[in-house]
C-alpha cells in the first residue's frame, strides 16, 4: 500500500489477497479498503495480475462496501488502475446491478 | 454378520436411468451398512464427466461411512478410460482426494473432491493448464468464472455431507470444454423453499424454484452479501462461449442453450443433489486482452 501526496494510496489487489473466486478472498479485500474508506482516502485499486472475479468475490468486496457506504462513496473514493478492460467492466456492470437489483 | 453390497452400475446413456441408479443405490437405502462395496462396472459401457463426478459422490458416501470399497472391471473402453483417469486409485488406503493428482489422459484435469480452500487454486490451475497446453493467446478467464460460480454454488448452498467432486475435460474433436460437478446435498429447489418459508412465503413446485434460482437478483442470502448474481453469471459465460448448462437438481431439470433459451422439465427422479453439465465451446474463447498501464478508470 502506498500513500501518495494528494491523500489517494495505491491498493495493489493481489498483495492483499491470493485470488479473486471466493467469498473468503471477497472480505479480507473488503476489510482491507473499509479501512481506508473510513478515513476518506482516495483508493486506487491496481488490478495488475488481477485473476478473474467471481460473483461471490464481488458480493463480498465490492457488495459489502456497497452495503456499509453506498454507491456516490464509492464513485467518489475508488478508483481502477493497471487493469484490463474486462476486469474494471466486471465490476462497474455489478455496481450497476446493485444498484437496480438490491433495495 | 458382514456382508458385501454389490453395487451394479448401469449402462448410462440414459440420465433418467442415471438418476434413477444414483438414487436407488443411496447409502440412505440400507437399514444396516455393508462392510464392503464392490462396485461392479461390468456393464459399463459409457462415460462421461457427468457419470464419473456422480459416481464418484456414491462411492464416496459409503467411503465416509467406512466401507470398503473395491471393483469389479471388465476390459472395455469405459474400463480404460477410468484407468487413465486413475479413478479406481481413489479410495485406495492412503489415497489423498483432496490432493491434485496427473491422469494420465493429456485432455483431462483430475477428478478433485472439492474442499472450500482449494477452490482457487483449483479454478487457477484449470485455466493455466489449458491456456499452455491447448490455448494460447486465448482468454480462459470464463472457465475461470464457471468453476468458480459452481464450486461457491455447492458450499453456499448444498449442505453436501460429501462436499462433492468435479471433473473438467476438453473434447477436441468437439471442440468443447466440458465441467460436470456433483453434490449430494439438498438440491436447489429444496433450498430454494427453505428460504421460502423461513420469510413466511408459500411453498413453490421444484420447476419454479429452478427457475426462480435462475432469476437475476434472486437469493437465498446463504452467506451474508450474497446476491443471487451467481447463477446469471454462469448464464452469462455460457452465452458468451455458445455453451450449454444442464441442471440435475432434486427432481427438476434445467438445460440452457447457447441462444440462453431455458427449458425446465420434471425427471420424475427425486435426486438427492445437484448435477451440473457446463459445455463452452473452444471456438469462441476471446482473444487474451492486454493489460493497460496508463490510464485510471473511474465509476
Amino acid at each position: 500500500m502506498k500513500t501518495k501526496k494528494d491523500n489517494s494510496v495505491i491498493v495493489e489487489i493481489m498483495n492483499v489477497i491470493d485470488g479473486t473466486s471466493t467469498n473468503v478472498q471477497g472480505y479480507t479485500l473488503f476489510v482491507a479498503l473499509d479501512k481506508l474508506m473510513a478515513g476518506d482516502k482516495k483508493i486506487k485499486l491496481s488490478l495488475k495480475d488481477c485473476t478473474p472475479m467471481s460473483s461471490s468475490f464481488l458480493s463480498s468486496s465490492i457488495g459489502a462496501l456497497y452495503d456499509k457506504y453506498g454507491v456516490a462513496k464509492i464513485k467518489s473514493n475508488l478508483s481502477l488502475i493497471n487493469f484490463m478492460p474486462s476486469r474494471a467492466e466486471s465490476i462497474k456492470t455489478y455496481l450497476k446491478d446493485l444498484q437496480k437489483y438490491v433495495k | 454378520m458382514s456382508f458385501t453390497y454389490t453395487l451394479l452400475v448401469v449402462p448410462s446413456n440414459s440420465n433418467n436411468r442415471w438418476l434413477k441408479f444414483l438414487l436407488n443405490n443411496s447409502v440412505k437405502k440400507h437399514g444396516k451398512l455393508p462392510e464392503k462395496l464392490l462396485v461392479d462396472l461390468s456393464m459399463f459401457n459409457f462415460t462421461k464427466p457427468f457419470h464419473i463426478v456422480s459416481l464418484a459422490c456414491l462411492i464416496e458416501e459409503y467411503h465416509l461411512k467406512n466401507v470398503l470399497i473395491k471393483f469389479k472391471r471388465n476390459k472395455s473402453d469405459s474400463d480404460t478410460y477410468l484407468e487413465k483417469i486413475r479413478f479406481f486409485e481413489y479410495w485406495e488406503k492412503g489415497f489423498n482426494r483432496n490432493k491434485y493428482t496427473q491422469t494420465h489422459l493429456g485432455t483431462a484435469l483430475c477428478l478433485w473432491k472439492i474442499n472450500r480452500e482449494m477452490i482457487y487454486p483449483y479454478v487457477h490451475f484449470a485455466e493455466q493448464y489449458f491456456k499452455n497446453n491447448f490455448f494460447s493467446g486465448k482468454d480462459l478467464q470464463g472457465l475461470n468464472i464457471a468453476l468458480a460460480e459452481v464450486f461457491n454454488n455447492i458450499y453456499d448452498h448444498s449442505k453436501s455431507p460429501v462436499d462433492g467432486y468435479v471433473f473438467t475435460q476438453y473434447f477436441p474433436n468437439i471442440h468443447r470444454i466440458k465441467i460436470a460437478v456433483c453434490d449430494f446435498g439438498i438440491g436447489i429447489p429444496r433450498a430454494v423453499n427453505e428460504y421460502l418459508l423461513s420469510i413466511r412465503k408459500k411453498e413453490i413446485s421444484n420447476e419454479e424454484a429452478l427457475k426462480l434460482a435462475f432469476k437475476k437478483g434472486f437469493s437465498t442470502y446463504s452467506a451474508p452479501h450474497n446476491r443471487g448474481f451467481g447463477l446469471d453469471t454462469l448464464k452469462s459465460i455460457v452465452m458468451d462461449l455458445e455453451g450449454e448448462i444442464h441442471f440435475y437438481s432434486n427432481d427438476g431439470v434445467v438445460k440452457m442453450y447457447p441462444n440462453g433459451d431455458i427449458e425446465i422439465n420434471n425427471t420424475g427422479v427425486e435426486f438427492e443433489g445437484t448435477l451440473i453439465e457446463v459445455l463452452l465451446d473452444t471456438r469462441c474463447l476471446p482473444e487474451l486482452e492486454l493489460e493497460t498501464t496508463d490510464e485510471e478508470f473511474t465509476f
